[in-house]
């Protein structure tokens, strides 16, 4: 029997609507792990930690994938007894005889939930750390940063022991936080701010505006990597690849070319809250950093968000590029991302595109091109992309109609 | 569909086809058995080597059935059993079966063939060659640009300096189509998708018996050259679709250098075209567009269903330098621009005609929308 002791994260926040959280988190954790085991996973509530069971061996794939679940703190690996403190100190040496060896330093730190339990944290500790050190003299005892840390978690029902403790995601559980569509593309940006809105509880659906015969399918392939990775963090997704060349085309022939850009953003964002509607979503998510390029700058932001008829979410409003580029490192995005490929607004974009747009102008070009109904037949001949028991990125039988 | 790539491969031809699915289905024996069927299997494939030697119009010599010119190649060069201090030669405009496999040589020498704007500077090729040089690649028809080069010339004067030098020719975009004379040459690599036969199955010509070993040892088949079990129905495909090719060698080539000639008069309408390249086969024609990048031309012509190439699979980003236009002696600032029509005897006026028009009409739109202001 395998058994993991799970931590929620932001608890004291939600005191009300702690059982939704925690139903919230059960179900992805049993959708997640549904990709890996053949049996059903037993999970229960255990003084405010999730303690899951499951006959069949977790593997490493396995506990990264929970890692990534949305509103996880901490998981532990855990060995359990009764709560009867004497049996505690042989599952001590038990555990940490695998572990052990010359010189190594080691801090044990207790949790005790049951306030009635007859030693205090600090006792336990204490008497842990004289027992380890008594069976294992070449061990000593290191409060700030030791190899080895002994968890040790007291509940009325049970003793719990671990020697790891994995960091989650953190935040909060997939769906507490809405459903907005994630503009996509293949840069840094979006794919950071996607995982951050993850974190956050938001239930995600992805869309991706293809330019070819503009690009090529180099990018796509990205797109569909990029997905893969940001899945990891959603209980359920879907990826629109919307045929987007024909529009920029039409755009770059028609139009004062200072505005292109941001004609196809606003083209976007029509096209997403199309989609928004159909799925009844909350909200729009880009990758945006204020004045990073031309299209974001204050006065472009506002003019989008003034004709967007959902909330434009925008995590990365406030980040530097450096700041984006860490985070996409660690979130594994980065080595995607930096692949080269075509990238379309720097082929259509112009010397001096438009930092300040004429709003009479603007009032134009709304009314000329179309957009609702642009963007109603584009969704309609959407590749439409979900994401497999493996992890594999497949194209859906469904269709947008 | 309007199909204009068939330097890089074209369709089987049609009895060459026959004979591919006539032997796949009845000679199934291995041709190395000792009964009959084998027997007689492997009588067919002394017959298709003798066969091959006529096309090449060698008296001598042996010709081996390969998996494709890029195995023939590789297996002149990597095979090859290099002593310290001696040097050998090939062109960096070589395809990549060639400079690939003699960038990674660390027995011979590799020098370059000197070349100036991409043709071969003989005198300085033959002054660079010593006593030490062993074996000289050389390629008749660049399947990049169709650069046709000197080669039998050269050749005669590389033996008159050192009769001994190895001298190896890679005829994949000449064989079929142009002559190829072994006189000086010592082996020869030739490919059956080019000219009409089936994928997977290719040809190398060697005059006596070569210094350098085989790439595959076993079962001793190809006269010890290529152990493997022949694949007999690719070879009998291979050897009709040279039948075919040969038969009418001089009709198709006057065919198609009317067509070259017809393509470039419609080219020559889109006002900003250059043909950078002189002295080419005439079934492949090169040319730039300066300003928009082949790649978007590609995906635009592939949409309407017609085909042809550029240099580079890369994207336009990601699309720099090319080596070997560079050592054909064009700008790098160029490179991406490039495009390469290749044809075949099917070829017709009509599609050339449909396939300019939209060319034409494609880079003019471009143009307007990815002029800078």
């Amino acid at each position: 029997m395998n058994t993991l002791l799970i931590s929620i994260d932001e608890l004291w926040l939600k005191k009300g609507n702690r059982p939704i959280y925690f139903q919230a988190v059960i179900s992805h954790i049993k959708k997640t792990l549904s990709k890996y085991l053949t049996e059903d996973v037993f999970c229960k509530i255990d003084n405010l930690r999730i303690l899951l069971k499951t006959k069949e061996k977790l593997n490493s794939q396995c506990m990264e994938s929970l890692t990534k679940i949305p509103g996880i703190h901490s998981i532990m690996p855990v060995k359990r007894i009764d709560p009867v403190y004497r049996d505690l100190f042989p599952l001590i040496e038990q555990e940490t005889e695998q572990l052990a060896g010359a010189g190594y330093t080691f801090k044990v730190i207790t949790k005790r939930l049951d306030k009635k339990f007859p030693k205090t944290s600090m006792e336990v500790c204490s008497e842990a750390g004289a027992f380890i050190l008594k069976k294992f003299p070449s061990m000593r005892v290191d409060l700030s940063d030791p190899k080895i840390k002994i968890h040790i978690v007291i509940n009325s029902n049970a003793i719990y022991l671990s020697t790891r403790k994995i960091p989650g995601t953190g935040g909060l559980p997939w769906g507490t936080g809405g459903h907005v569509i994630t503009l996509l593309s293949g840069g840094f940006d979006s794919p950071v701010a996607s995982y951050l809105m993850s974190k956050r509880g938001c239930k995600q659906t992805f869309i991706f505006f293809y330019s070819y015969p503009f690009v090529g399918e180099e990018v796509k392939e990205k797109i569909l990597d990029l997905f893969s990775i940001l899945g990891a963090y959603q209980k359920d997704t879907r990826l629109y690849v919307i045929p987007f060349g024909e529009l920029q085309k039409f755009i770059a022939e028609k139009y004062n070319p200072d505005y292109r850009t941001m004609l196809f953003r606003r083209s976007m964002i029509e096209c997403a809250n199309q989609l928004a509607g159909e799925l009844a979503a909350d909200a729009l998510l880009t990758g945006d950093s204020l004045g990073q390029v031309s299209s974001q700058t204050i006065h472009n932001l506002s003019l989008l968000d003034q004709f967007s008829a959902r909330p434009i979410l925008r995590p990365l409003i406030g980040f530097n590029k450096k700041e984006i580029i860490k985070l996409a490192k660690k979130i594994d995005t980065h080595s995607v991302s930096v692949r080269p490929h075509d990238d379309a607004c720097s082929l259509f974009s112009v010397k001096h595109p438009i930092l300040r747009p004429d709003i009479k102008y603007w009032n134009f070009l709304e009314k000329d091109l179309h957009l609702k109904k642009r963007s109603k037949q584009y969704l309609k001949n959407a590749e439409v992309y979900d994401i497999s028991k493996k992890g594999e990125t497949y194209e859906s039988a469904l269709s947008f109609d | 569909m309007i199909y204009l790539d068939h330097a890089a491969s074209t369709s089987i031809n049609s009895k060459a086809y026959d004979v591919l699915i006539n032997f796949l289905r009845e000679d199934f024996a291995n041709p190395q058995a000792a009964h009959l069927p084998g027997r007689n299997l492997q009588k067919k494939i002394e017959d298709c080597r003798k066969y091959f030697l006529s096309t090449l119009k060698a008296d001598k010599g042996l010709c081996i059935f390969t998996s494709s010119a890029t195995e023939s190649n590789n297996m002149v060069i990597s095979g090859w059993e290099g002593k310290s201090r001696e040097n050998f030669f090939y062109s960096p405009s070589d395809h990549p079966s060639i400079t690939i496999p003699c960038e990674k040589k660390k027995d011979l020498m590799a020098k370059k063939i000197p070349l100036s704007s991409g043709d071969i500077k003989t005198n300085a090729l033959l002054d660079s060659i010593d006593d030490k040089t062993r074996l000289v690649i050389l390629t008749h028809i660049n399947s990049v640009n169709g650069k046709i080069n000197p080669v039998f010339e050269i050749a005669k004067l590389i033996k008159e300096k050192n009769s001994s030098i190895w001298i190896h020719l890679d005829a994949v975009q000449s064989y079929g189509k142009y002559p190829v004379c072994t006189e000086h040459m010592d082996s020869v690599s030739i490919s059956s998708h080019k000219i009409g036969g089936p994928k997977g199955i290719a040809g190398l010509y060697m005059k006596s018996h070569p210094p350098f070993n085989p790439l595959l040892w076993g079962g001793g088949q190809e006269k010890g050259w290529r152990a493997s079990t022949p694949a007999t129905s690719l070879i009998f495909s291979f050897t009709e679709a040279c039948r075919q090719i040969f038969k009418n060698m001089q009709k198709n080539k006057d065919h198609v250098q009317k067509l070259n000639e017809f393509t470039k008069n419609q080219l020559e309408r889109i006002p900003k075209i250059r043909f950078p390249f002189n002295d080419t086969s005439s079934y492949i024609l090169s040319f730039i567009l300066p300003g928009i990048s082949s790649d978007i031309l590609l995906r635009q012509l592939e949409q309407k269903n017609i085909f042809l190439s550029s240099t580079s699979a890369c994207s336009s980003r990601i699309k720099g330098k090319n080596p070997v236009l560079s050592a054909l002696g064009l700008e790098e600032a160029l490179h991406k621009f490039v495009l390469r029509i290749s044809f075949s005897p099917q070829n017709t006026q009509e599609e050339i005609k449909i396939f300019s028009e939209e060319l034409k009409k494609l880079y003019e739109q471009n143009y307007k929308i990815f002029k800078k202001k």
